[in-house]
């Protein structure tokens, strides 16, 4: 049975040599990218969804005294107390040890403070009126015990949520900058096989090869090298981002690589590939243009 | 009531074309020249004549110094890329140096015009075998160009150039390299060509070729063309 390749035309493919090999690195490095990224969105999100109350009040345990455990739900009754009789209070939550636990895990990953032995700090999600006056009410409890603080979250998340963002919009222009790379080496690549097949080209051309179906011949090429790279850049990539999330799942205060970045790690290669057959295509068209009909 | 007729459009047409390498002497001195649909002429005249960058301008890889040359209707300065990619497509052209691609085999280049012009595998499978036999390569089918003789690698070119039923077959002395027989065999593709509507025109130094055939000869010499037989 013959065989006839219409790509075959245009043999000398140099990027074959080095494209895989960039194409996988673009790609694994950029999935690594996408999970800091979906880590930093992950942690947004938390931040967003349980920090976003205007005052926590935490009362940190008395580790001198002799039942610091006792002193602590004491010290906890009295203050439920004052912020019930508190105008500038609409009403107040006291997290479960479970929902304590969600609140810190940003911070101090799955396994939370309650594996380490000590008694964690409570704290009181304040739901507050608008007449809420903050310097009055922490006098008050302060009057109570000189180990309870106010924390307004606003402050606090507003800042940390400010310093994620920027890592996100740092991760997202390495993403970019790694596109425009490369979108760069695909066009130096598609010029050296210009240049390699320019006997070959001059020849399509002779016999009525319209820049349309040069062009086309020599970015599936390019697919195809994209596609191998892609490839090992993804399995590269999945192996990491498992091994990493494998490991890291039972260290305590680890960070939790979110499962979206595992699945967008699968969609790169093709977006990847489908990227680079787009780009070599109109750089062909681009650079034949200029050339005599 | 006297009824003009008129002259049906040429496929390729000369207007005091002139044209010259750079500063260089005219190859080419104010041609004028029309080729219809179904005739065939023969190109006459000694090496350097100019009957390459003739044909050269009829196949759009040069622009005339001056006057106007008309291809398939259309003056070929004002054609885009794309354009003249299909007026190319309409065109069976053999070139001296037969311009064969190397790393294809015999079978693949003599299918190119096909692929270029979108035909099945089928078609290709079907008509490319076919023709490979008629030029007598059945047995070079899987061969690449190198390994075959100045003969050989011209028949491929003759194939491939009639493979696509073009409009217009341009060659450029197509049997130099063959023995007689084989310039005869292969004129004879030429000649069923042309009684199915193809123009066609050949270059030849040959001044015995033309007198088989026949048809009318032209003759370029100091850059003058001249309608020299039949």
């Amino acid at each position: 049975m013959m065989i006839f390749k219409t790509d075959k035309a245009l043999s000398l493919d140099v990027s074959r040599r080095f494209l895989p090999f960039m194409m996988a690195f673009i790609i694994f490095i950029s999935s690594i990218i996408l999970a800091v990224s979906g880590i930093a969105s992950h942690m947004l999100n938390a931040l967003g969804n349980r920090l976003t109350n205007d005052a926590i009040v935490q009362v940190l345990p008395n580790m001198n005294a002799r039942d610091p455990r006792a002193e602590l739900e004491t010290t906890m009754d009295r203050v439920r107390k004052v912020l019930a009789a508190d105008t500038g209070v609409k009403s107040f939550k006291i997290p479960t040890d479970k929902e304590e636990a969600e609140l810190l895990r940003p911070w101090l990953g799955n396994m939370g403070a309650t594996s380490l032995g000590i008694p964690l700090p409570r704290i009181i999600i304040l739901n507050p009126a608008k007449n809420v006056d903050y310097d009055r009410l922490s006098i008050a409890l302060k009057n109570i015990s000189p180990m309870i603080n106010i924390e307004r979250s606003a402050d606090f998340s507003t800042e940390l949520k400010g310093r994620i963002t920027s890592l996100k919009l740092v991760l997202d222009l390495m993403m970019l900058i790694i596109a425009a790379a490369a979108a760069f080496a695909i066009i130096h690549a598609v010029q050296a096989s210009i240049v390699a097949n320019r006997g070959a080209i001059e020849i399509l051309r002779s016999i009525g090869a319209a820049n349309y179906y040069i062009a086309s011949r020599l970015s599936n090429r390019i697919l195809l090298s994209s596609i191998a790279g892609a490839a090992i850049g993804f399995a590269l990539s999945i192996a990491t981002l498992y091994y990493l999330r494998s490991s890291l799942a039972g260290t305590s205060g680890a960070l939790d690589i979110p499962t979206v970045s595992l699945e967008a790690a699968f969609v790169l290669p093709v977006v990847a590939a489908v990227f680079a057959k787009f780009i070599s295509f109109f750089a062909t068209m681009f650079y034949l243009r200029g050339k005599p009909s | 009531m006297s009824q003009e007729r008129k002259e049906p459009r040429p496929l390729v047409e000369f207007d005091d074309v002139s044209f010259r390498y750079f500063e260089h002497q005219e190859i080419l001195k104010d041609v004028n020249f029309k080729l219809h649909r179904g005739e065939f002429v023969f190109l006459t005249g000694p090496s350097g004549a100019g009957k390459t960058s003739f044909l050269n301008l009829m196949h759009l890889n040069l622009m005339p110094t001056s006057g106007t040359v008309k291809l398939f209707g259309r003056n070929i300065e004002r054609l885009t890329p794309k354009d003249s990619a299909a007026a190319r497509r309409k065109i069976g052209a053999v070139f001296q140096d037969f311009r064969l691609l190397p790393h294809l085999t015999v079978l693949e280049n003599i299918a190119l015009p096909l692929r270029i012009s979108g035909k099945s595998d089928r078609y290709i499978a079907t008509h490319v075998p076919e023709l490979v036999e008629w030029v007598g390569l059945k047995n070079r089918m899987q061969s690449l160009p190198d390994t075959l003789s100045g003969g050989e690698k011209q028949r491929v070119a003759i194939a491939r150039a009639v493979i696509g039923n073009p409009d217009l077959i341009i060659a450029d002395e197509p049997t130099g390299s063959v023995d007689d027989e084989m310039a005869g065999k292969l004129l004879y593709l030429f000649k069923e060509l042309n009684k199915m509507g193809t123009a066609v025109i050949i270059a030849t130094h040959s001044k015995l070729l033309p007198a088989q055939f026949g048809y009318p000869v032209y003759s370029l010499g100091g850059g003058i063309m001249t309608k020299v037989g039949a």
